[in-house]
């Protein structure tokens, strides 16, 4: 269904602009596909452990980094992105085990000050030990695959990418779907009481969420190091447009996440013509307008946020924040008058 | 009132009188400066430019200072986790730099923009630059707060940091007002000196300067944190539900305190920049700055106006001592590597095979059981101290090797790094085993 109106939209697009609005939408397809493996780990974590990992860009560029050095050492890119990708998965188990496992109940913001301390070990270890200087994955020269007169998409960059990230949402579709542990894990993002009072072991379920998430920062990494270069920041640089899928998503629904992915790429990348068209002296005449398309994910998070905080997939909570405070203080004081009133009997029944 | 406390204190487990924490952080304070003062005397400096490098250390820290005094505010007192710091600092900065430059036309030669100039060039006194920056940053603080803080802690985190990066990117994009990525330059100081020692006058000038405002924020906060208004405040960050249900708005108070340290923001930022001299977006104001404050904060102590200050100069001291030690102290360094490294590695073997040794005779004689290294290291804090150290003082040596190995060249750039994980590794541990700071905020006991 999704795909018939989107490209029910890109022919009618096309058919209006010409084709170069397909180039911008081939790039914004190729960041999505990065953006949406990486949302998908994100929110996963989020649902499950209830905290906003600031750690997550830099966990993709370490794995990122794992793969180049064994690409270094002559492993090929995909055993190398296969081995980071088991890296990570123990990574993030050992981080849950160390740190975040001892920060459980102290709140939101807690874990999230210790993830940026994470972030921050990482990324400047990666300086540290590689230095600043960028790195490139050894990739085969190829030239571009001609689609459409003046549109040709790139094998590796490209398709690869492409590739990859269907494969990992169709894969992390069937887990979340049909396996045991994915239903366990979407009970517990759901609601944690109730799945522990069903009999879920949910400390194996933030495990394997830990791995989960980190393994797919992983492989985001090693996508996002194909498309240009490595460096020490890559990953802490998307890692808000990353947030913002995740929250335009609804935070803790892997299906949302994709959805915000989707419509956080395509944005990015589709608001260039637009920018460019403001640069006109005659419109606005903004300077360097297409150093703007990193912001328009933003502006779409903080409207979304602003709007609709629990996600455009998301579903809308029970009760609405006003009315569920306003029922809170009519109840406490009613229970005050009750009490008053029968204060001087009650009193009189306990003392002995 | 008195005896209401002097009960309190009955059921409060004995707290020890020494300020064990107070020292260890004056201290620490005290020892940066010294490694400073240190490395500059290696390079050859002269003390009175020791001491315009102290002061330029002093003042950037008096900047962070009033950061982390603005977000202790907000997070510390009220509880709004505010990630935004750098885009209120960046408002700042560039409103009283617009406001206090002399004009500045863009140059350009044959349609091509050599200067792009920037917005303003009012040549306004520095306090009224101050006032507007507090004002610019202020309002926008409360514009941004009003849908913001209906949000719970962790979106207003990623909501807020959204903000400070698109106003980055605006700020380096926007060239003709506010300069592109070349920035702002020539900002006048408070007082213009001339003559050869201008700099070191300048130095104790803009030292003067800040401890003023330091102080004047710090009274007013004080007065502020203190009053009927303060106690609402921790109320919420307590209860928010609980403070509502006794009739407070809430969201009023939160608007304010945001608002209000949005403002000592905007002044941080005038302030920083009239140190400086000059603007440029790129670094200055990336959201490294944020997680710098937030630091700050955590490590002091939230919830006290002393444990901010106590931590701006902490962390801001680990980053100039990284800087200092790097550009001056490492070419010392390097000269000396291969005897630096023989030094610690032998003091380290030494120390350890003496521990062997001592375990050694600890099996022989069943007389000297006391030797064995274990009971050794449980017996008394000195011998423990000692051990530790004998393994610190290894470690270093092998440090050595490791960043020879690794990174010959980058010596200074691993030091400037590695204090970066420092600071990373500093938030896990106070976050994990003391999330009350360093000096932890005084527990308030109402009757």
């Amino acid at each position: 269904m999704v795909a018939v109106i989107v490209i029910a939209v890109l022919a009618g697009l096309a058919f209006v602009f010409g084709t170069i609005i397909l180039k911008y939408a081939l790039g914004g397809m190729v960041i999505s596909s990065i953006v949406i493996v990486a949302a998908i780990g994100l929110t996963i974590l989020y649902g499950i452990r209830g905290f906003a990992n600031f750690a997550y860009g830099d966990t993709m560029t370490l794995g990122a980094y794992i793969a180049l050095v064994l690409t270094l050492n002559g492993v090929s890119l995909i055993w190398g992105a296969i081995a980071s990708f088991l890296a990570l998965a123990a990574f993030g188990i050992v981080l849950e085990l160390a740190i975040f496992s001892r920060l459980e109940g102290r709140g939101p913001v807690a874990p999230l000050v210790a993830s940026v301390g994470i972030g921050l070990i990482i990324q400047n270890g990666i300086r540290s030990v590689a230095g600043t200087q960028k790195w490139l994955y050894p990739v085969p020269a190829v030239q571009d695959i001609p689609i459409a007169p003046g549109l040709g998409i790139h094998p590796v960059r490209g398709i690869l990418t492409l590739g990859v990230g269907l494969l990992l949402v169709v894969s992390s579709h069937i887990l979340l779907k049909y396996t045991n542990l994915g239903k366990a894990m979407r009970a517990t993002a759901d609601n944690l009481e109730l799945a522990k009072a069903t009999g879920i072991d949910t400390k194996r379920v933030t495990f394997a969420a830990w791995a989960l998430s980190s393994s797919f920062a992983s492989t985001a990494g090693v996508l996002l190091g194909l498309g240009s270069a490595l460096s020490p920041t890559m990953g802490f640089e998307i890692l808000l447009l990353v947030f913002a899928a995740v929250i335009v998503g609804g935070i803790g629904s892997p299906y949302g996440a994709m959805l915000g992915g989707l419509l956080v790429g395509l944005s990015q990348e589709m608001s260039v013509p637009l920018l460019v068209w403001l640069e006109r002296p005659d419109v606005i005449g903004l300077q360097f307008g297409s150093a703007y398309k990193v912001a328009v994910p933003f502006v779409i998070l903080i409207l979304v946020l602003i709007f609709r905080p629990w996600g455009i997939a998301g579903r809308r909570p029970a009760f609405a924040r006003r009315a569920f405070f306003i029922e809170r203080i009519t109840r406490s004081l009613g229970e005050q008058v009750a009490a008053r009133s029968k204060g001087a009997t009650s009193k009189e029944a306990i003392k002995p | 009132m008195i005896t209401g406390r002097s009960k309190m204190s009955d059921r409060q487990p004995p707290t020890s009188e020494i300020p064990w924490s107070g020292i260890v952080v004056f201290s620490v304070i005290g020892g940066i400066v010294l490694i400073g003062i240190l490395s500059a005397a290696i390079a050859g400096a002269t003390p009175k430019g020791i001491l315009t490098n102290l002061g330029f250390y002093v003042s950037i820290a008096i900047v962070f200072a009033i950061l982390a005094l603005g977000f202790n505010l907000q997070w510390g007192y009220t509880g709004l986790f505010n990630a935004g710091i750098a885009g209120f600092y960046l408002i700042g900065a560039y409103v009283a730099a617009f406001a206090i430059t002399p004009p500045a036309p863009p140059i350009i030669v044959g349609g091509v923009v050599v200067f792009p100039g920037h917005l303003g060039g009012f040549s306004l006194p520095l306090p009224v630059g101050m006032v507007l920056a507090m004002l610019a940053a202020g309002a926008t603080a409360a514009v941004v707060a009003v849908p913001a803080l209906r949000l719970r802690a962790d979106y207003l985190a990623i909501a807020t940091l959204a903000f400070a990066v698109i106003l980055q990117i605006a700020t380096t994009n926007l060239q003709s007002i506010t300069g592109g990525s070349i920035g702002i330059t020539g900002i006048p100081p408070p007082i213009q000196y001339e003559g050869t020692d201008a700099q070191f006058l300048n130095a104790m000038t803009l030292v003067g300067v800040g401890a003023l405002i330091l102080l004047a924020s710090i009274l007013v906060l004080q007065f502020m944190a203190e009053s009927p208004w303060g106690r609402v405040l921790r109320a919420i960050r307590e209860d928010e539900e609980a403070t509502m249900a006794l009739g407070k708005n809430t969201f009023n108070y939160k608007l304010q305190a945001f608002a209000i340290g949005g403002a000592l923001m905007g002044l941080a930022g005038a302030l920083y920049g009239v140190t400086l001299g000059y603007l440029s977006p790129a670094s200055s104001f990336a959201p490294s700055v944020t997680f710098s404050v937030w630091v700050m904060v955590i490590v002091g102590g939230s919830g006290n106006h002393r444990g901010a200050i106590v931590g701006a100069f902490l962390i801001y001291g680990m980053e100039w001592i990284s800087v200092q030690v790097r550009d001056q102290a490492v070419v010392g360094l390097a000269a000396n590597y291969v005897l630096m490294r023989g030094v610690f590695l032998g003091l380290g073997v030494d120390a350890l095979v003496a521990l062997g040794l001592i375990f050694v005779l600890g099996r022989l004689r069943p007389g000297l059981a006391w030797a064995h290294p274990l009971a050794l290291y449980r017996r008394s804090a000195v011998v423990r101290g000692v051990m530790l150290t004998a393994f610190a003082v290894y470690g270093v040596g092998w440090a050595f090797i490791l960043v020879e190995q690794f990174a010959p060249s980058a010596v200074g750039d691993t030091i400037f790094y590695t204090r970066l994980m420092l600071i990373g590794v500093l938030l896990i541990l106070l976050i994990v085993y003391r999330p009350e700071g360093i000096l932890r905020e005084r527990k308030r006991v109402l009757r």
